[in-house]
This record gives structure tokens, sequence and C-alpha cells, in this order.
């Protein structure tokens, strides 16, 4: 038995609670779990009956997660979405996307005790229902870490250029130009470390110790820790890059504000002398 | 299978071995793939590729003979890899490549060179020259650069000397323009190494588990890590001597410009001072000169 995964990072944010309004599901959702689209609802979106184990998952970090869905139905759920969240890009399905699966080991006839992972499936000894969720999980965040990390290449492309310019020009920087620099840092910060949660379980392997140890090898094989913390090192970096100019920035400002001062009494001073001299 | 390590070759393994060597040099501080693309008629993967692979067929054109075990792969950040050339085909190649990209700098070609053997159980399969030797040549060609950067930033190193006089001296300029070269060199040699090198990043579409490992193992052997440790700790280093200085130059020029502030204000009273003195004391002085 297979169950196939695909994951979207679409957008940086989507509002479960007014999907699950919309879709008539009586639960408030917290920033932690998935908002599970399935049976009668999905079929509802889909426009056709859906069988037992097709599933739609939807991150509040802006990722989707088809499970034995087959692409032909993606459009339709993104038409919907977007019914909902007008603000998502019209180019569907988006250039952040990875492919998984999930197969039992009873049937295959490869691994047939221990879990196995590859870059294109795992192999478990048997299904078990926290499965779906947790590869869910860890791919989401993949695609959507995926998507910071070559955002933050767009940062350190401006980075570049701001930095060619100040050759010819003294350092100087405007504040909208820095403003909009450490934003953009901070943004990404704030993107992975809150919305993300790449250091956060779900909590289901705090329960289940073998849901515990599966996670944990989902994410080491995906490098989740260590992407985070190579986009923490690329961050700091920028950070202390753009608070060096800011500050070369302030007191530049500081100092030519001083010198306006004193030309200004100089005037004054001159204008005085000449006034006393008529 | 190929090795990259320099360990022992197991006796049984030694008569299948065929060693080739990838020959990588520093030739220009960057290089234009783009132009050397179409040059060569190749399609590029993207629009910011990190590198463009020359196959037999195009290095042929150049060496005017055929090569059909020959690979070269050009890096945007001014490094090349030689598969399978000997030092004649090498300079011939390099000077051909002046008139499309501009002059070879054979200065930084004799400072900056690396070069690994590699032990071939076999001939070489076409698929394995696309990902695996190009995987071997990113190494070599990351490791090149890497080593130019920290010749630079030792360079810089050594001029912030400088900072460190005018400091003892009690003379921080801020405006000074070796502050502000050092200032930028240094920002921009980090931004080289995370953003052009991506020393931190494994390179895109090398997700098969194999080339991740080859990949890593490139890592580990290059000590990529450890490397760019180093050049962090150098910068951190280099920013706490620029941070003081720049801020008690700051203050230095501060408080000058507060104290000719003074100066002035206190010019203000004396319109009045003169103006009084012009009423009053100076017909009494007159007077008594007259009366004198």
């Amino acid at each position: 038995m297979k169950m196939k995964f695909k994951a979207y990072a679409i957008t940086n944010e989507i509002d479960l609670n007014k999907i699950a309004f919309r879709c008539g599901i009586p639960k408030k959702y917290t920033w932690e779990e998935p908002l599970i689209l399935q049976d009668q609802t999905l079929a509802s979106i889909l426009g056709r009956p859906v069988e037992q184990f097709q599933q739609i998952l939807i991150f509040y970090f802006g990722s989707v997660v088809f499970i034995n869905v087959p692409p032909g139905d993606e459009p339709a759920f993104f038409s919907y979405l977007k019914s909902i969240k007008p603000d998502l890009e019209p180019k569907y399905p988006g250039s952040y996307f990875d492919d998984y699966e999930l197969r039992e080991a009873a049937h295959s006839e490869e691994y047939e005790e221990d879990l196995h992972f590859t870059d294109e499936y795992a192999v478990v000894p048997q299904f078990q229902p926290y499965h779906p969720e947790l590869i869910s999980v860890v791919i989401a965040k993949s695609v959507a870490l995926e998507k910071v990390e070559e955002q933050i290449g767009k940062i350190l492309d401006r980075l570049e250029n701001m930095i060619d310019r100040l050759e010819k020009v003294n350092l100087k920087i405007s504040d909208k130009e820095l403003a909009r620099t450490t934003a953009g840092i901070i943004r990404h910060e704030y993107n992975t470390i809150n919305y993300l949660m790449i250091l956060d379980k779900p909590d289901i392997t705090w329960v289940n110790s073998d849901a515990g140890l599966f996670y944990e090898k989902m994410s080491e094989f995906f490098e989740l820790n260590d992407r985070y913390e190579i986009f923490k090192q690329k961050t700091d970096i920028l950070n202390v890059i753009v608070g060096h100019f800011t500050s070369i920035s302030h007191s530049i400002r500081g100092l030519f504000v001083e010198w306006l001062i004193v030309v200004l009494i100089l005037v004054e001073v001159v204008l005085m002398i000449a006034d006393l001299l008529k | 299978m190929i090795r990259l390590d320099n360990s022992p070759i197991p006796k049984k393994d030694v008569k299948m071995l065929n060693t080739v060597y990838l020959n990588c040099y520093k030739v220009s501080l960057q290089l234009k793939v783009h132009r050397l693309a179409d040059f060569f008629k190749v399609s590029l993967s993207g629009p910011e590729p990190e590198f463009l692979q020359l196959q037999p067929k195009q290095i042929s054109t150049i060496l005017k003979y055929d090569t059909p075990d020959k690979f070269i792969w050009l890096f945007k950040y001014g490094c090349v890899c030689f598969f399978n050339f000997n030092s004649t085909e090498t300079y011939r190649f390099l000077t051909s490549l002046e008139s499309i990209v501009g002059k070879v700098d054979f200065s930084l070609f004799s400072k900056f060179n690396e070069n690994h053997g590699l032990n071939l159980e076999k001939p070489i399969q076409p698929a394995t020259i696309q990902l695996t030797l190009g995987l071997y040549a990113m190494g070599l060609a990351k490791s090149t650069e890497l080593k130019y950067l920290e010749t630079k930033l030792d360079s810089i190193y050594d001029r912030s000397e400088r900072l460190v006089f005018d400091l003892q001296r009690g003379l921080p300029k801020p405006f000074n323009h070796v502050l502000k070269k050092i200032i930028l060199e240094i920002v921009k040699l980090q931004l080289t190494v995370i953003n052009d090198l991506k020393i931190l990043d494994r390179p895109q579409k090398y997700d098969d588990l194999e080339l991740k490992k080859i990949y890593n193992s490139t890592v580990d052997f290059y000590e990529f890590k450890k490397r760019f440790e180093k050049i962090q700790a150098k910068v951190s280093n280099l920013f706490e001597i620029i941070t003081p200085y720049q801020n008690l130059g700051f203050y230095h020029q501060e408080r000058r410009l507060l104290l000719w502030e003074i100066v002035m204000l206190v010019l203000f009273p004396l319109s009045r001072i003169l103006d009084l003195f012009s009423d009053h004391f100076i017909p009494k002085i007159l007077t008594l000169f007259h009366f004198l």
C-alpha cells in the first residue's frame, strides 16, 4: 500500500479559521495544528466523491499538502482557496513544491523491519494513523523553508547592490532603504521562527514515542534543523551588516546636523559684525 | 566509483584504477557566465547560474582537436575547473577565453590554484560526468575561491593595523578612506561567501541521496565549515577594531563641533558689549584725550 504526498508553499500565512468556517467545520484552530479536509468536506470542494485516504492538509504558515489527491484535482482546490484568500499568487502551482511517498513494509519486498528513508519515499513496518500527518508536517515545513531560503537570497542580492552603490557615496544610506532591508530580514526571521516553528514538534510526538522517533528521523532526513541553523547564520550576518550601516548612517547624520548648527551660527555672527561696521 | 580521498588504495584495486586530475584556477574576479554560454551556445539552467559546464564538443572547438574525455566548469566567481587537461591545453584554453570575457589575471592564476586526483574504477559515463564530477569540481572551485578570500581577508587584517595605530595616538578619523574601504571590503567578502560562493548551501538540483553524500564528503574534505567559521571569527575581530574606532572618531568630531558652537554662541553678546563700548566708553575716552 502506498500514500502519495505533494506539498506546496503558496503564501506566508493562511487563516485556517476562515476556511474552517466556510467549510462548516465547527472548530477553533490554533497555530500548531493543520486544517484537514477530507470526506464530504473535500468532496464538496473538489466537486466529486473522494476515497478514504484522500486528504488535503492546510498549514497556517502557507503550505498545503495533498495526500493521494490526483494532480488533476489540484486546480479546483486552489481556485477554492483563492475565493477565500484573494491575495494568493495567481500563478498556480508555484515554484516551491515537493513530492514524497509512504510505503508499508508488508507491501515492499526490500525492507521489512525498520524505518527506511530515501529521497523519494519512506518505508514503515506498518501504517499508523500518525504517519500521514507527521510526513505532511515535515514536507510542508520543508517547502516553506525552501521559499524562505530563496527569499533571503534576494535580500542578499539587494544588499550586494546597496554595497556597490555605497562605494561611491561615502557610506550614506537612506533611512527608507535601511528600514526596508532590516524589515526584510526581520520578516524572514519572524516567518521562520514564529510561523514555521521549525524547532517545535507536533503534539502527538510527545504522547507516542514511536511517533516521536518517526518525526525525528523524518526531520533529520529533510535536514530541517541544519537548514534552520544555516538560515539563522545568514540572518545573523545580515543583521550585523545592516546594524553596522545603521549606526554609521546615524552618526553621519548627527554630525551633519551639528555642522549645520555651526554654519547657521557663523552666518548670524557674520551678519552681526556687518551690522556693527555699518 | 570515484574516490576523492588521498588514502592508500587497496592493493587488489590498483590495477583497475585510472587516476585523472581536476585542476582549478582562479583566473579573474568574476566571469560573465551568460556571455560564455552565448559564445559556446550552451543553455543555462536558470537566470542566475552558478557555473557553466563545457562538454567535449565545445572544448574541441577551442583546442581544434577531438577531446572526448575533457570537461571544463566555469564559475561566476572567476574560477575555472579543468578535468583531464595538461598545462599546454589549459594555457591554450585560457588565452582563447580572453577574447570572450577579457584579460585573464595570471597573477591570480599562479597564486590561487588547487588540484585533486580522482581514482576512477572504470571508463567515465556521461551521466557520471554531468553530476558526480560536477560536484567535485564545485567543491574544488569553492575551496580555491575560499583560499582567495582568506588571503584577501588577511590583507584587510594587515591594513586594519593602521586603525589600531590611530587609536593608540587618540586620533581616530571616522571619514578616513582606509576605514571606508576596509568596511566595504569586509561586507563584500561576507556577502560573497554566503551569496555567491554559497558556502553554507548545497547546490540546487542535487537532491539525490547519493549526490548529497558526495557533496557532504567534499564539504568535510575541504573543511568548508571550519574555514567559514574561521572567516567569521576574523570578520568579527575586525568589527571589534572598527566599531570603537568609528564611535570614538564620531564622538571626537561631535565634541569639537560642540566646542565651536559654544565659541560662536559666545559671540552673540559681543555686539551688545561693543554697542555699550561705542556708546559710553569711546566718547569718554575721546573726551579724556581731548582734555589732555
